[in-house]
Order: C-alpha cells, then sequence, then structure tokens
C-alpha cells in the first residue's frame, strides 16, 4: 500500500514538537480544520441569510402574490446556499489522506482465508454458473481459488 | 400552490431527471445520510408549488438514483456512501482486497436497478391487498404510532435505554409546540429539519467548546483508499442482466419481492438480513460476495421504494422508518401536505395520487434514475469518486448544509423557526448519539408527540 498524503496548504500536518496540539478535528463523519470550519459556517450563513432575507424584501416589492414572493425567495435563499457550498470550496482544501491500492502482499489469499472461516466454507469452483467461471478467469482469480480448493482437500480442511 | 408550474406530466419527469441528477451525484459523496438530503430537497420542490405527480418523480427518482451512486464511494472508497450503504462495507472490502471493485461496483449497482423496477409494482399490489384495512388503521393511528416508535427505538442498539430518551424528546416537541403556539406561530418543517440534521447541529456545537472538541481532535486526517482504475468496459449503456449471472439475478429479483412486502422494518436491518440469505445459499466463496453485495445493495432500493409506496398508497399515514424519515415531506409539508394534526384530516400526497398513478409515476420515476444513474456510474464511478475525494472538501459541505439549515427554518418560521430547529436538532443529534438512535425514531417521536399524547390526553 502507498500512502500518498495530499496535506491542505493552509493546515501542514503537525510535525514537530512545538505544535502538538493537534489541527484536525472530526465533524459530521469526516476531517476539518477548525478555523476552515468556523469561515465556512459563517459563510454559510451570512450568504444564505442575506440573500434570504433581501429577495423576500425584493419579491415582496413587486409580486402581487405573497406565497409565490415567498417561494421565489425560498429558491434564491437555496442558491445562495449552493453559492456558499462553492466559494468555500475554493477557499479550503480537503484534508483527506488518499491512498492508492497498489495490492502488494497476499491480500487474495487472506481473503480466500476469510472465506474458508466462513459457515460455508469456501465452495467449489465446479458449482459456478459458466458466466461467472468466466468472469473469474478474465480477473485472473480463477487458478487462486481453484488451488485454494485443492490445498484445503488436501490438508483436511473445509471445502 | 401550484402557480409555478402547469402540465403534470412534464413537470412530473422534469423534476425526476432534476432528482436523478442532483442525487446520483450526492450519492457520490460519502456520508450524506438519506434523511438529511432527500427530506429537505423534497420539502423545497413541495414548497414550490410542484403537482404531487411531479414530487412524487423527483423524490422516488431521487432516492433510486442515491441507492445506485452511493455504492460507488463503498466500493471505489472504502468509505460507506450513506447509511444505507453501511451494510455493503464488508463484501465491498473483500472485492477490493481481491483487487475487483470495479466488479463490486458493477454488481451493487446492477443488483440496483433490477430491484428497482420489481420493487415498484411490487409495492403497489402489496399496497392495494392492504388498502381494504386503511380505515381502521387510520382510526387507531395515535395508538400505532405509540406502538411503531417503541419498537422502533426498541430496535436500535440501546434497546429499551433508546425507547426511554424518546419521552424526553417527546417532552421537547410537545413544549415547543407549545411555545410557538403563544406567539401564533405553527412550526411544521423546522422540526423535521431539525431532525434530519441533528448530527450536524450537534457536532457544531459541541466543537465550539474545548470540552467537547477534545473528542473529535484528530492527529491525521482522515484516509481515503482509493482502488485502481480498472478498464473492460464497451458503449454507454451496459447490460445490467450481462453483469449477473443468472442465479444473482434470482437472488435479486426474490429479495427485491420479498423485501417489498416487509415495509415496516427498518431498511438497514433488512438490507443486513437479505444479504444473510443470499449468503446461506451461495456455496462458492467469491460466488458468494458478489451475489450478496447485488441482493443488499438491491435492497437498500426494492425496501426504500416499498417503505415510502406502501404507506403512501395504503394508509395516508407515515407508518414506515422511510416514510417517517427521508419520505416524511411527503406526508407532512404544510401548508401544501398535512397529516392529521388532531382533526382526523388527511390531505397529503396519498390523496393527491390514484394508485395507477402511483404505479405508472414510480415506474417512470425508476426508469429516469435508471438512465441517468446506472449509465453514470458504471461509466465514471472512479473519475467522479476521484474528483470527489480530491477537490470537494467537507467545509464546503457543510456550509451548504448549515445555509439549507438556516434558510429553510428562517424562512418557515423566522427567529422562533431558527430556534426551534437548533433546539431539536442539538437534543436529537446529542440523544442519538449517547443512545445510537436513528432520525427515524426521532421521526416516530415527533408523531408520538403530535398524534398519540393529545390521544393519550384524552382518555
Amino acid at each position: 500500500m502507498s500512502i500518498e498524503s495530499q496535506p491542505a496548504p493552509q493546515a501542514p500536518p503537525p510535525t514537530d514538537d512545538q505544535t502538538p496540539r493537534p489541527r484536525y478535528l472530526e465533524v459530521w463523519g469526516d476531517t476539518v480544520v477548525g478555523r476552515d470550519l468556523a469561515v465556512s459556517v459563517t459563510i454559510g450563513i451570512v450568504v444564505s441569510v442575506c440573500a434570504l432575507l433581501g429577495a423576500t424584501a425584493l419579491f415582496n416589492s413587486f409580486v402581487t402574490d405573497s406565497s409565490l414572493a415567498e417561494a421565489y425567495a425560498l429558491l434564491v435563499g437555496i442558491a445562495a446556499c449552493l453559492v456558499a457550498g462553492v466559494v468555500s470550496g475554493k477557499l479550503f482544501r480537503p484534508k483527506r489522506n488518499i491512498a492508492i491500492d497498489s495490492s502488494d502482499g497476499d491480500t487474495v489469499g487472506d481473503v480466500i482465508r476469510v472465506l474458508q472461516e466462513e459457515r460455508q466454507g469456501l465452495g467449489s469452483v465446479n458449482d459456478l454458473p459458466a458466466q461467472t467461471v468466466r468472469e473469474l478467469k478474465d480477473l485472473d482469480l480463477y487458478d487462486r481459488f481453484a488451488q485454494a480448493e485443492t490445498q484445503a482437500h488436501e490438508t483436511g480442511g473445509r471445502s | 400552490m401550484s402557480v409555478l408550474f402547469t402540465n403534470d406530466v412534464l413537470v412530473a419527469i422534469a423534476l425526476g431527471v432534476i432528482g436523478a441528477i442532483v442525487f446520483s451525484l450526492i450519492g457520490l459523496v460519502s456520508g450524506t445520510d438519506e434523511t438529511a438530503t432527500i427530506a429537505p430537497l423534497t420539502l423545497l420542490v413541495i414548497l414550490l408549488g410542484a403537482p404531487p405527480a411531479a414530487v412524487f418523480t423527483f423524490f422516488l427518482a431521487g432516492a433510486v438514483a442515491k441507492h445506485m451512486t452511493h455504492a460507488v464511494p463503498t466500493t471505489l472508497l472504502g468509505i460507506p456512501g450513506d447509511t444505507m450503504a453501511v451494510p455493503l462495507m464488508r463484501e465491498a472490502r473483500l472485492l477490493r482486497s481481491l483487487g475487483v471493485p470495479h466488479i463490486a461496483l458493477r454488481k451493487a449497482i446492477s443488483g440496483a436497478i433490477i430491484s428497482a423496477f420489481i420493487a415498484v409494482p411490487v409495492a403497489v399490489l402489496f399496497a392495494t391487498l392492504l388498502a381494504p384495512v386503511a380505515d381502521t388503521v387510520q382510526s387507531v393511528a395515535p395508538w400505532l404510532f405509540l406502538v411503531a416508535a417503541v419498537a422502533i427505538a426498541y430496535t436500535s442498539p440501546g434497546k429499551w435505554s433508546g425507547v426511554a430518551a424518546l419521552v424526553p424528546f417527546v417532552v421537547l416537541i410537545l413544549a415547543l409546540k407549545s411555545l410557538t403556539t403563544s406567539y401564533d406561530i405553527s412550526l411544521n418543517i423546522s422540526y423535521f429539519l431539525g431532525i434530519a440534521v441533528g448530527p450536524l447541529i450537534a457536532d457544531l456545537f459541541l466543537v465550539l467548546g474545548a470540552s467537547g472538541r477534545k473528542d473529535m481532535i484528530r492527529k491525521e486526517p482522515a484516509t481515503v483508499w482509493l482502488a485502481p482504475e480498472i478498464k473492460g468496459w464497451k458503449g454507454y449503456f451496459p447490460n445490467p442482466f450481462r453483469m449477473l449471472d443468472g442465479k444473482q439475478t434470482a437472488h435479486v429479483a426474490a429479495t427485491a419481492t420479498v423485501s417489498s412486502a416487509t415495509f415496516v422494518f427498518s431498511p438497514v436491518a433488512m438490507t443486513v438480513l437479505m444479504g444473510e440469505v443470499v449468503g446461506s445459499r451461495v456455496k462458492q466463496g467469491y460466488h458468494r460476495l458478489t451475489s450478496v453485495i447485488a441482493a443488499r445493495n438491491g435492497t437498500t432500493e426494492s425496501t426504500y421504494i416499498a417503505e415510502a409506496l406502501i404507506p403512501l398508497i395504503a394508509f395516508g399515514l407515515p407508518l414506515s422508518p422511510v416514510a417517517a424519515g427521508p419520505a416524511a415531506p411527503l406526508f407532512n409539508a404544510p401548508p401544501v401536505f398535512t397529516t392529521d394534526d388532531g382533526t382526523g384530516q388527511i390531505r397529503n400526497l396519498s390523496t393527491a395520487l390514484t394508485n395507477w398513478e402511483f404505479l405508472l409515476y414510480g415506474l417512470g420515476a425508476v426508469v429516469i434514475a435508471a438512465i441517468i444513474a446506472y449509465p453514470f456510474a458504471m461509466n465514471f464511478a472512479h473519475r467522479a469518486a476521484t474528483l470527489v475525494v480530491r477537490y470537494v472538501s467537507h467545509e464546503a459541505i457543510i456550509a451548504t448544509f448549515t445555509g439549507l439549515v438556516v434558510v429553510i427554518s428562517v424562512w418557515e418560521g423566522g427567529v422562533l423557526g431558527l430556534a426551534v430547529t437548533l433546539t431539536v436538532g442539538l437534543v436529537g443529534g446529542l440523544l442519538s448519539r449517547a443512545f445510537k438512535i436513528h432520525a427515524g425514531v426521532l421521526f416516530m417521536g415527533y408523531y408520538v408527540a403530535v398524534l398519540s399524547v393529545p390521544a393519550i390526553l384524552a382518555l
């Protein structure tokens, strides 16, 4: 596995002991940086509320049906939320490490062992429909499964 | 209020297309919970005055599309696309370790498309069979909601503690209702919104203070695993039946049918259960992985479709976790849709469309979602997933959602609306974190407050 780290330009990960306080926060299922989050939330609230209130005043001044004017104003408010999202997206880069699988190590072997330990075991490639046999062969996995199966038989393990 | 729109069928198609595109994109963003995204946007479409058929098409096309593209982050990035994608994680991870994440994705979304087409007619049929008992169901609705709330809360990991946690939440709703009434303001959307985005609101409150922030600090940014792109694709519109073999198609069809009939259970639980049933019937290991992921993702479609359609058609009451959660605005979006606020009157999507219309617009929504989301996910999955993890920051997503919360609640009730949304969101979010009860439980709590409590007090 190779990990290609992509630290955000504004927030390099703490490297020296002088800044031991970690900067990342997990909010709503992903990591953010506190200051960026504060700015983003402020942008989100200010932009959308100003748009909503401004649009309400504007449409009420010339649209006679007040419920229609309110519906238009809501639409403008929602559009402003998207604008706020785009602005925040432009200002702040994602804080995520991206790891790219290079599938080194014997991960296939690991999976086969996991499957062998399941209640139904690894089973046999002879039970497979022709389409799935073809699929496995295309993926170069057929031999691995067939091999694991015969080995399991020889060692008396569950098949 | 349908002043903005005129021709129903055309508007339905147009909104179906918009819903499918918007939710195909939202599905790519990991962790975008269905209730937090589908409910507010459906509400918006209703409030803008779209005709009922178009509202329904938008909702269903969106939900079906999202449950196809949610498989993209789940299989390629190893992070669940949304709540319903969590049961797919194990098979997705094992298939990724085999070096075939693209197979996991193809199996999952091909299962989804087949399942969605089966679920609509089966759900309509089942709802038609249940319709004769609808009057009885409606007359005992307050008690049904009480039982349903307790049952759904009990199925949460906290069991009885989940049920107990619901009591103060119901009291809170009652208190807020009487508070707003004293100012002659009647709110509804603000409550739903608060419940739907509760976890976000709770997190934002907690992060303000040092003690709450302590638990959220991470040394490293989140790690996202990006699977390599594996080509092997011709043409634009793939044939889902070629992606699955005969046995897998049969399993998907069977689980879709069964899960379309069981509309009262938690959709996540059904997804797990259907996967287990299929897994126990497939002997070979690799075949088991691919069959289970196809059946599970198929179930995420069928259970959602049925849990929205059956309560709509048969009862007109949100009597399922999906109907009480993501589909809640279809039942209750004042002033357009209202469901029995103590008066016994039902005026929501269920009274606006006939069974045939539900069937036809339902199938139409699935067709639209299939045309848009299926080839998109099959062809551009890798590129789209890469773009999202590399360029869309979580801050941007949070900015959009905080804006959405403030705009909709201020729009409904001004400062009081915002206060209600924040209160319900904070309390609901903290409850769901501490007691592991999901938004569906809290929605049921809301209905207990407005329906069951008056009935109990009237005894």
